[in-house]
């Protein structure tokens, strides 16, 4: 099978969003299997990155442009001849792609649930694209079962075209070696993964951290994210409690220094409002740390009842829920996780169920 | 467990919402069965028939029935969720429609039941859509998932406040954990 993966949004590093980290792990599983000769659509500087994965033929480069315009390109420009599948990693399929199948996968429906979130070229030039794209793809595959139902609220005739593949934890993080972060080492700690936008909610931790601190006093709330983007919330108390050392941010960290964090906080802590998975929780229940998540359906779903859900507002809930996953044991590693190969499988038995060809 | 762990990962009524409910004149009685079900797990709900800016501010979410009841996010604007039940309504004529596209941008949940939901963005209103899947035969909400639906519409906070308003609003103060200075407004 000739595959297609649209990966613009890949940069030289590999390393990114929970997008990027879809693209480049589905990229991977789906390149070992003997059925499938991947090739992918990169910019110059993703090309650089994918160079170390596949032959340079199997690499199209596309011009590097700025976000909106590149997605923009990728939507109306007719993709290479002479593949069987052709799938859209990120939100959009091509308009014409010359009798593959195509296949979209739908991360979330934040840009239309959202909006405000988001910049004003994404909001007035992509959203309609994106629509469009679930309209016309062969196969939409979901994350979640939660995000397949906000799908479904705005293309309530999409429901055939549909198959869920839920994500798995990070190949790279199984496999790199376990890196102690010193100032965690030894202490209680509560881990929450995440940037500090107002939908991921690391408000709530940070503002009912002292309360958690009453009970447990030396507890860290160690706080692993990304670069900010935009307008941060991180609390009105974020500042003093840095100070005080109360709250410990490490920015962005290694794979080791991830999974060495999962392995030994004694509870993620996982407040965002909306997602459209939710892999810090698969990550952290895989690695065996208990999780409290807020109500958002797609948490919950990747908690699997393996979690304590906590309804996101109710400040006294997140505190007691935080205190007894402090005072509390660690769970027992997952035996026999999801794996990537699982999503690739899965991903290919949809194109083979719902796609025009293969 | 919910009723809808698709639409809700656990109990709608574990903590109390602060909800308005406007309704249009004569409306009222088909409204106070979703309210009584929400007052019985704790809620704190009223009915109106309009809604005042600065009281909005007080609540969780405000649930505007039907779209001339939802016209108030003129007022609103956004300082509190809004949810629009317009049923099977959509949106008719030339003026309704860019009525509805400047409202748009006020709204956290427009709820449609039926085939509705295809037609808003594709007569181009950009409106956060949800589709009711159980209703009583008069077309009115099943109450828990209503319940559902408001509760998440409040967890996303307010609607059409982009990051410079917030900024306007709300500067910045030292210690904030803003990683922003004061916007140039």
């Amino acid at each position: 099978m000739r595959y297609l993966l649209l990966a613009t949004h890949v940069p030289r590093s590999g390393s990114g969003g929970g997008i990027v980290r879809y693209t480049v792990e589905l990229a991977d599983a789906l390149h070992r299997r003997a059925d499938v000769e991947l090739h992918v659509l990169a910019t110059r500087d993703g090309a650089a990155f994918f160079a170390s994965l596949l032959p340079v033929a199997r690499i199209h480069p596309v011009p590097a442009a700025p976000v909106a315009v590149r997605s923009l390109l990728e939507r109306e420009r007719p993709t290479p001849g002479g593949f069987d599948v052709v799938h859209g990693a990120k939100h959009l399929v091509p308009r014409r792609s010359r009798g593959a199948s195509t296949v979209l996968t739908v991360h979330d429906t934040l840009l239309l649930d959202r909006p405000a979130d988001f910049g004003r070229a994404k909001r007035l030039l992509l959203r309609r694209p994106y629509l469009a794209s679930v309209h016309e793809a062969d196969v939409l595959v979901c994350v979640s079962r939660a995000t397949r139902a906000r799908l479904l609220d705005y293309v309530p005739t999409a429901g055939d075209r549909v198959r869920v593949v839920p994500l798995a934890a990070s190949t790279a993080l199984a496999a790199a070696p376990a890196e102690p972060v010193p100032p965690l080492v030894g202490r209680p700690f509560a881990l929450v993964i995440g940037d500090a936008s107002a939908r991921k909610n690391l408000q709530l931790v940070v503002d009912g951290w002292p309360r958690v601190r009453a009970a447990v006093p030396r507890a860290v709330l160690a706080v692993v994210g990304p670069p900010d983007w935009g307008r941060t919330h991180r609390g009105s108390t974020w500042a003093e409690q840095v100070a005080d050392g109360a709250v410990l941010p490490l920015g962005h960290v290694t794979d080791g220094a991830l999974r060495w964090c999962y392995e030994h906080a004694s509870v993620v802590l996982c407040p965002s409002v909306l997602e459209g998975f939710g892999l810090p929780t698969v990550e952290a229940l895989r690695f065996g740390a208990p999780v409290v998540t807020s109500e958002d359906p797609a948490l919950c779903e990747a908690a699997g009842g393996r979690g304590v859900a906590v309804p996101a507002r109710d400040r006294d809930a997140w505190v007691r829920a935080t205190v007894a996953g402090l005072c509390g044991e660690r769970r027992r590693p997952e035996a026999a996780p999801r794996s990537w190969d699982d999503v690739a499988r899965e991903t290919l038995e949809a194109v083979r169920l719902v796609g025009r060809a293969c | 467990m919910p009723a809808d762990p698709e639409r809700i990962g656990v109990s709608p009524y574990l903590a109390p919402l602060p909800a308005l409910h406007v309704v249009p004149p004569g409306a009222a009685h088909h409204v106070e069965r979703l309210a009584l079900v929400h007052r019985a797990h704790g809620w704190q709900v009223t009915v109106a028939g309009s809604v005042l800016p600065a009281a909005a501010r007080e609540l969780d979410v405000v649930v505007l029935h039907g779209l001339g009841a939802a016209r108030a996010r003129a007022q609103v604007r956004g300082v509190v969720p809004t949810v629009v039940l317009a049923g099977a309504s959509r949106p008719a004529g030339p003026g309704g429609l860019l009525v509805e596209r400047l409202l748009a941008r006020w709204t956290s949940a427009l709820v449609v039941s039926g085939d509705a939901a295809a037609e808003w963005w594709a007569r181009r209103v950009p409106v956060p859509l949800t589709r009711l899947r159980h209703s009583a035969p008069d077309g009115s909400p099943d109450p828990d998932e209503l319940a559902a639906i408001l509760v998440r519409a409040a967890a996303w906070g307010r609607p059409g406040v982009t990051a410079r308003r917030m900024a306007c609003r709300r500067p910045a103060s030292r210690g904030s954990g803003s990683s922003r200075g004061r916007p140039r407004c």
